[in-house]
């Protein structure tokens, strides 16, 4: 049952981009079209569920003082190994999401998934915590996408979806246009969960 | 006391990298030659061959004393190839080449489908940095198809509108930076192929 809940938790009540606000810069960055933040959210999810793994089995053995760089180093190494066989296998993804793989290592969800979570909880729940926080910020991110790719493209995952009359809102797929975007969702995020507490 | 403290934490620290050195050196066997495989198909693989000059089959390797020539003589060349069909007749040359004028996010790479008598057949982007939705728009069918026909004779020049002349071609609107840079390289292409393979 408390399973259940850690996957709940990450998805609604503690969604790491609509609620914690948390890794908003590949978040900002990547979502310009749907696909590339879908390819971002799992790529991110992957390297989560394998940090907590890992952290959350170690952690009996870490000393306390370096935790930390343990983290980092942990999480560097799935990182890297994303990069790598996202290279082999995934090119075109590989080559839109950029610079932004090596820099989920700094994406403060992770770490701080390890920190206040995997570091102090057994492995199982570590997982689901994962998973959920995972699948919250990959659906955040592919929202995020398919708001800005349809408003500032006129397609969704590659799709042309308004013809050819559409005048496309540039600005969405530049940077102002995460920022609009995401201060939106956000704020649709906050009217929905307010209506249904009152 | 203090000493052996800081002897432990280094040793754990120690053990931790040298088993996610261990994992990504063992990781980057496993896909290293697979990485080159897929750049190599992606850059230039038959589906690209196809798409620069249309009723090729494939790209074959030219003498590599010549491509060594040209890269000595021209630094913005990469690679030139010959296109074969189905039976191994050559029916064009793929020259890959960088822009000679930079656009907003660097030089854009492009591969040139020249046939045998210098006609411009086919054009495929591999690689630029330029603005979405704005530069990038230069990929587009009714930019590019404005190059075929173009021959090696000519100097292609770009004019915002009004394209009075053969060697003229109509920028993409808002976008003459990105259209001068990708210009420039079919130029570049064009002044290859003239100086050393027709």
């Amino acid at each position: 049952m408390n399973l259940v809940k850690n996957l709940k938790n990450g998805i609604i009540k503690e969604n790491p981009i609509f609620v914690q606000l948390l890794g908003m810069c590949p978040t900002l960055a990547v979502t310009t079209s749907a696909l590339n933040g879908l390819g971002m959210g799992l790529a991110t999810t992957t390297v989560l569920i394998g940090s907590n793994i890992v952290i959350a089995s170690l952690r009996k053995l870490i000393p306390n003082k370096i935790r930390i760089p343990v983290f980092i180093v942990v999480i560097a190494t799935f990182v890297t190994l994303i990069d790598m066989f996202m290279h082999a296998y995934a090119l075109e993804l590989y080559k839109s999401l950029g610079l932004f793989i090596p820099l989920i290592v700094v994406n403060c969800l992770i770490l701080g998934r390890a920190e206040s979570y995997a570091s102090k909880n057994s492995v199982v729940p570590s997982i689901f915590d994962a998973v959920g926080m995972g699948i919250g910020f990959t659906i955040a991110l592919t929202v995020l996408g398919m708001v800005r790719e349809l408003l500032g493209s006129g397609s969704l995952f590659g799709a042309t979806i308004f013809g050819g009359s559409f005048e496309p809102a540039l600005i969405m797929i530049l940077p102002p246009g995460a920022f609009l975007a995401l201060g939106f969702l956000i704020g649709l995020v906050n009217f929905i969960s307010k209506k249904r507490t009152a | 006391m203090m000493k052996n403290e800081i002897v432990k934490l280094g040793l754990v620290l120690l053990i931790i990298t040298s088993i996610a050195g261990g994992l990504l050196a063992f990781s980057n066997t496993v896909t290293a030659d697979l990485i080159v495989a897929a750049e190599e198909e992606a850059s230039s693989g038959p589906e690209v061959a196809m798409a620069v000059v249309p009723g090729s089959a494939k790209f074959e390797n030219m003498d590599e004393d010549a491509v060594n020539e040209i890269k000595n003589n021209n630094e913005k060349f990469i690679d030139a190839k010959k296109a074969v069909d189905e039976e191994g007749n050559v029916v064009g040359y793929g020259i890959r080449t960088l822009s000679t004028v930079a656009g907003y996010g660097g030089d854009i790479e492009l591969f040139v489908g020249i046939s045998p008598e210098g006609e411009v057949v086919g054009i495929k982007v591999l690689s630029m940095l330029e603005t979405p939705g704005l530069g990038t728009n230069v990929q587009n069918e009714e930019f590019k198809n404005q190059f075929e026909g173009k021959t090696d004779d000519m100097d292609i020049e770009v004019v915002k509108s009004g394209v009075s002349e053969e060697n003229q071609v109509q920028a993409v609107a808002g976008a003459t930076t990105s259209s001068s840079s990708y210009t420039s390289a079919v130029n570049n292409a064009l002044d290859i192929f003239k100086e050393y393979i027709k």
